[in-house]
This record gives C-alpha cells, sequence and structure tokens, in this order.
C-alpha cells in the first residue's frame, strides 16, 4: 500500500515533466490525502499505547 | 536584472532545494540499505512528506515559481512534521530508547521535524519574493539548465527506489510496526 502511495507521488512528477499540468497536481492531491487518512488510521490504532 | 535572468535565478534556487531533500531522502535509503536500518510506518509516512516537497519544487523548476507550488511544497512539509511529531510523541516518554539508533544524539523521526520546520520557514521567506512570480512558462526537460535536469532526474530517481524498496519491504499489505526483514525476500 505505502508503495503504492511512492509510485503515486512519482507518477505525479512524471506528469507534471511531461506538461500534464491539471492532472499531476491531481494525482499529487489524491496521494497526499491518501497519506494522510493513513497517518489517521495509524494515529488510531497506536493510540492506546501512548494512553 | 531582465525577466528571464530573474526567473533563471529562481528556478536554479529550486533546483537546488530538489538537491537537497534529494539529498534526504538518499541519506534515508543509504541507513535503510547500507546500515540495516528498517524504516517503520511513521518513518515511512515522513519520507512522503519529503516527497510532497520534492513535487511542489519541481514544479517551480518545470513551470517557473508560481504561489501554488510553493503552497503544495508547504503543505508536504506539514503533514511531514505532523507524522514526525507523532512519532516524537509515541516515544518521549522517559526509559523509552526510542526507534533506531541516534545520530548526532537525534532519532532520525527528530531530525526529519528539525529538517521539515527548516523547509517550512525556508519556504515561507523565497516565495515572499513577488518579483519571480513574473513571465514563466513551461520549460521542457531538454531545454532546462545542467543543474535543473541533474536535480530532476535525482529526484525522480530517489523517489522511484524509495517505491520499489517499500514494496521490497512491505509488499502489497500494510508495514509492520517494527519492521525486521523484507517482505520480499520472507515469501
Amino acid at each position: 500500500m505505502m508503495s503504492l502511495l511512492f509510485m503515486s507521488f512519482f507518477s505525479a512528477m512524471l506528469l507534471a515533466l511531461f506538461d500534464v499540468y491539471r492532472a499531476s497536481i491531481a494525482v499529487f492531491g489524491l496521494a497526499l490525502f491518501a497519506s494522510a487518512i493513513w497517518l489517521m488510521h495509524h494515529a488510531s490504532s497506536t493510540l492506546d499505547i501512548t494512553l | 536584472m531582465t525577466t528571464a535572468e530573474i526567473e533563471t535565478i529562481f528556478r536554479d534556487l529550486n533546483a537546488v532545494g530538489l538537491l537537497a531533500v534529494t539529498g534526504v531522502l538518499g541519506y534515508a535509503e543509504f541507513a535503510q540499505l547500507v546500515q540495516k536500518e528498517m524504516p517503520c510506518p511513521l518513518c515511512l509516512l515522513q519520507r512522503m512528506g519529503f516527497v510532497a516537497v520534492l513535487f511542489g519544487l519541481l514544479l517551480n523548476v518545470v513551470y517557473g515559481s508560481r504561489s501554488l507550488h510553493y503552497s503544495l511544497a508547504t503543505f508536504g512539509a506539514l503533514f511531514g512534521g505532523i507524522a514526525a511529531l507523532r512519532q516524537i510523541s509515541l516515544h518521549v516518554a522517559p526509559g523509552n530508547p526510542g526507534y533506531g539508533d541516534p545520530v548526532m544524539g537525534f532519532h532520525y523521526y527528530t531530525w526529519a521535524f528539525i529538517v521539515f520546520a527548516v523547509i517550512i520557514f525556508g519556504l515561507a521567506g523565497v516565495r515572499a519574493f513577488g518579483i519571480q512570480y513574473n513571465g514563466k512558462d513551461y520549460c521542457a526537460f531538454s531545454q532546462q539548465s545542467l543543474l535543473c535536469r541533474v536535480a530532476i532526474v535525482l529526484a525522480l530517481s530517489i523517489v522511484c527506489i524509495n517505491g520499489i524498496v517499500t514494496f521490497a519491504e512491505c509488499g502489497p499489505l500494510e508495514c509492520p510496526e517494527n519492521p525486521q526483514s523484507y517482505w520480499l525476500f520472507s515469501h
């Protein structure tokens, strides 16, 4: 899953390099949003450890 | 100074930033592959923050400086900083040895938080120069300066390597909390 996120960022960078501007920003936004969801999922699953 | 010269200066400045962040990710890969420091899920999320910063800087190099590009890079740095702070909070209790071996007194995630803070301050400073937002356009890879081409190739390479190495470590599923071996080599 996390490798998929890395490859999404990689795809966004490639799209930007080949002048596909809006699609690259859209892919980047989705990848960053998915990463944020992943971070929240991780934070909620480890909450019992910190408490 | 002409508009074209100013544009070149800021493209090169962003290329230097691109190289610096690529260096950080390169060191993380070095620590993983050579020093056998396996990254945890939060460590990988911090790397994603650095990759997001790379994307914003890459847009500035390819399309010229725009406020939106600096904002995207700042969002990436904020995300990475939050992930680093989360990991610091997990290990801040007295007697907790932390995750991984410290480097110059700090763990990797503490260094990551410091670097993200520096990036946010740096981006806030550079984006304030309004003179850079004039006369920019898409610049194909072949028309870029040597510095920009090297920075773009290295940045793309390190992101691709991160994706491949992360797949080798975690596979298609969720990464283990405390990874000891590579998923790819144990299946």
